[in-house]
């Protein structure tokens, strides 16, 4: 027994060695001497159709032509790394320990974050490194296009179907993974967003924020409040689901019931109203608790009252 | 013959021309400056009429050959160091927009828009024996009221059928949303930023909703209206943040003031027949009475008010101030933290009970609600990437939605839909609640 637990410790300890000898040879590899900045007109004798491209974006104007300090002066080897390596080696894509960018890349999408936030840790980028996006991998690149101007907030072309002024580029772009979102603006009770008058960023910061859903506010009503602001109240006769969250009763991202309700009338309200006043008996398909707008003819102030008699949200 | 092959070919490349070209892009220099733009223009068929379709509900479909511009207009320095931008979109419909962005590079940069959203529930399918005079308060009144009151009875001959038919007139029922947004962004270094932004929204227009009379269950008659909105909203936005190196912190205020020109409505009621004679016309001053029921001959006791009264949403206000920052740990940790904090404020006069002159006014204790919600909401959260491909997250979050409202108490009950007044004392609840999260 001894000798078996003797004879254990032995290949385990010999794989340690084995291990620190080959890192030790791995990290003792000779390293090339450290890249230098070259400036970004030595890039642009190479790279001159993607340096006009970029030339033309926002960054591009601030680091080629307006920079405000020794970072953005570096243009291109800001974002790139420092090029000296590469063009010693004579160029050549990711030769010479450049910092690239997309889906192709060997670098990691760690690193290429990073050297984003170097300058976007802030603002609606705060709450990046939280966020379910930087959870699951992905890069800044897999939705924003960086080298040549697209839409005002750079978002990545999708295909040749991108409108004109990508006015629902942004859609398209969060469409591309939130399938089923996606599907749901089409239906026929929806919010005007395929319409174009409304974006996902109106709602959700894609970045990250400390709310659920990656809400813009600190809640889901105070988030609808910010268009809904007839329905923020407060009320003095509150309808309790109302208050605690609008989508209780409503899916805002496209239902196929009126009013983006969830389910129809008045199988929604039966939800919780099953046994009290009216559902207890049938009633035929003609009564007014059915047609129309079922329970809300009469309850129209739903959302809540302020009237003194209004306790049922009638008046 | 040659004249019809001619005019075939002008017809074929003016459709072509109007329908499978791509954008146009253009660039001139003008001393020292660059104005470069792209214009695209559309058309639809003749025969086509939008506004009866489903899918025009956000959009204005334009009827006939009506040419759809878009456009895009840029000016810039040569000297690279400002821009002027300007798009418009479906000039002179209904959901029009126009952007006017302009800036310096790194510097400012500033952005004022207009935007059109209407939103179309029905073309002249909504039918109403009403005439609105519009005001703070609304008032639906008839011309002419029903010869007889048989509630009850639903047939297409019925006096209330036949009255309705000879009474009502089409209407529209849709809104329309006009956004004007002013937003700007000043940098005076790269560490620091300040924002600005005011956006006004006005919303006008109308929707189907219903009232009712008589009491719940058994004895009511629904009365639909067309809802008139016309709300007004004024938001402000300020904020400054500054960003060193690995480390940033920001400071927010927002503000939205919310105010709605019809925050009444007034209605008659098409089944108190005390002021018209046996022909429907109206003929006297409406009396109320204190009971409805929805059998009655409409000159009974039991006929039910003249008119109803409700109140629609009150105006309102909401203040947010918001801190948050984040910052760089060591083994590539990162810490990210907000406290927001609020107020939610509605304090506008109570209506009477009931606009019913037969039944006695109830009491309560106070003149307004004074309604006070406070959001406040305080997270902190810790990520750890020191492993790599392992992501490490632990987060705290705190919701809670206290209500300040003062507590209104109304003694003698409330007034049931204008008809019933339902005795016995009642306290409205002051609902709130809170959150607490924690999370890795």
């Amino acid at each position: 027994m001894k000798r078996c637990v003797a004879l254990c410790l032995f290949c385990v300890l010999s794989l340690l060695v084995s291990f620190q000898i080959i890192w030790s040879a791995e990290t003792e590899a000779p390293k090339p001497a450290p890249a230098t900045y070259v400036g970004a007109e030595v890039c642009k004798a190479c790279h001159a159709p993607a340096f006009e491209k970029f030339s033309q974006t926002m960054m591009g104007k601030i680091f080629l032509f307006n920079a405000r300090d020794d970072r953005e002066k570096q243009g291109c080897e800001n974002c790139h790394g420092p090029g000296s390596n590469h063009v010693a080696a004579g160029g050549g894509k990711g030769v010479g320990g450049l910092i690239t960018f997309g889906k192709d890349s060997p670098v990691p999408v760690k690193v290429q974050n990073e050297t984003c936030l170097q300058c976007h840790q802030r603002g609606v980028q705060t709450y990046w490194e939280a966020s379910p996006h930087a959870g699951r991998g992905l890069a800044c690149v897999t939705c924003h296009t960086l080298m040549e101007k697209t839409s005002d907030k750079q978002l990545a072309k999708v295909g040749e179907k991108t409108p004109f002024f990508d006015r629902r580029a942004e859609i398209e772009v969060c469409g591309q993974c939130h399938l089923q979102r996606n599907a749901q603006l089409y239906r026929s009770s929806h919010m005007p967003l395929r319409e174009g008058k409304l974006v996902c960023t109106n709602c959700h910061n894609p970045h990250g924020t400390p709310n659920p859903s990656q809400l813009k506010q600190t809640s889901i009503n105070e988030n609808c409040y910010t268009c809904h602001t007839e329905r923020r109240g407060p009320f003095l006769w509150t309808h309790p689901p109302a208050f605690e969250s609008c989508t209780n009763c409503h899916e805002p991202h496209g239902t196929v019931n009126d009013r983006l309700l969830k389910v129809t009338d008045p199988r929604l309200c039966t939800q919780c109203h099953m046994s009290i006043q009216h559902p207890v008996s049938p009633r035929p398909p003609t009564s007014v608790f059915f047609f129309n707008r079922s329970c809300t003819n009469c309850h129209s102030q739903i959302h809540g009252s302020n009237h003194p008699s209004g306790k049922f949200f009638q008046r | 013959m040659k004249q019809t092959r001619i005019c075939f070919v002008i017809s074929t490349s003016l459709v072509l021309f109007l329908f499978l070209i791509s954008p146009a892009w253009a660039q001139i220099d003008v001393g020292d400056y660059t104005i470069s733009g792209q214009a695209e223009i559309g058309g639809l068929p003749g025969t086509f009429k939008g506004d009866k379709a489903a899918f025009e509900t956000y959009r204005d479909v334009p009827v006939g050959n009506v040419i759809v511009p878009q456009m895009q207009l840029m000016i810039g320095g040569k000297k690279e160091d400002f821009y002027l931008n300007f798009d418009s979109y479906k000039t002179g419909l209904n959901d029009q927009k126009y952007t006017l962005r302009a800036g310096r590079y790194g510097l400012l940069d500033m952005e004022f828009q207009w935007d059109q959203i209407p939103h179309w529930f029905s073309n002249d399918v909504a039918r109403t024996p009403y005439s609105v005079n519009d005001g703070n308060t609304t008032f639906f009144t008839l011309s002419s009221k029903p010869t007889a009151t048989t509630a009850t009875t639903d047939s297409a001959t019925s006096p209330i059928a036949q009255w309705l038919n000879a009474n009502d007139h089409p209407l529209n029922l849709s809104l329309y949303n006009g956004i004007a947004r002013f937003n700007v962004r000043y940098t005076p270094t790269p560490g620091w930023t300040f924002t600005g932004g005011y956006w006004q929204n006005h919303n006008v227009g109308s929707r189907a909703f219903g009232t009712l009379f008589g009491t719940s269950p058994g004895s009511f008659n629904i009365t639909e209206l067309a809802e008139p909105i016309d709300y007004q909203t004024y938001n402000i936005e300020l904020g400054g943040e500054y960003a060193g190196n690995g480390w940033s912190v920001g400071l927010k205020y927002n503000g939205s003031i919310f105010n709605n020109l019809h925050s009444t409505i007034v209605w008659d009621n098409p089944l108190n027949l005390s002021n018209s004679n046996a022909a429907g016309v109206l003929a006297g001053p409406c009396v109320d009475a204190a009971n409805y029921t929805n059998t009655s001959n409409g000159r009974d006791a039991n006929r039910g008010p003249c008119q109803g009264r409700l109140d629609l949403y009150p105006n309102n206000q909401a203040h947010t101030i918001t801190l948050s920052g984040a910052a760089t740990l060591p083994n590539k940790s990162n810490f990210m933290g907000t406290m927001s904090y609020g107020w939610m404020l509605q304090d506008a006069p109570f209506l009477p009970f009931t606009i019913n002159s037969a039944i006695t006014q109830p009491t309560i204790s106070r003149n307004s609600l004074g309604g006070d919600l406070r959001p406040f909401m305080i997270n902190a959260t810790l990520v750890n990437n020191f492993f790599e491909n392992v992501n490490l997250k632990a987060f705290y979050r705190y919701y809670g939605l206290s209500n300040h409202s003062s507590q209104v108490s109304l003694p003698q009950g409330y007034v049931k839909l204008d008809s019933l007044a339902v005795p016995g004392a009642l306290e409205p609840d002051l609902f709130a609640y809170s959150k607490n999260s924690v999370g890795y």
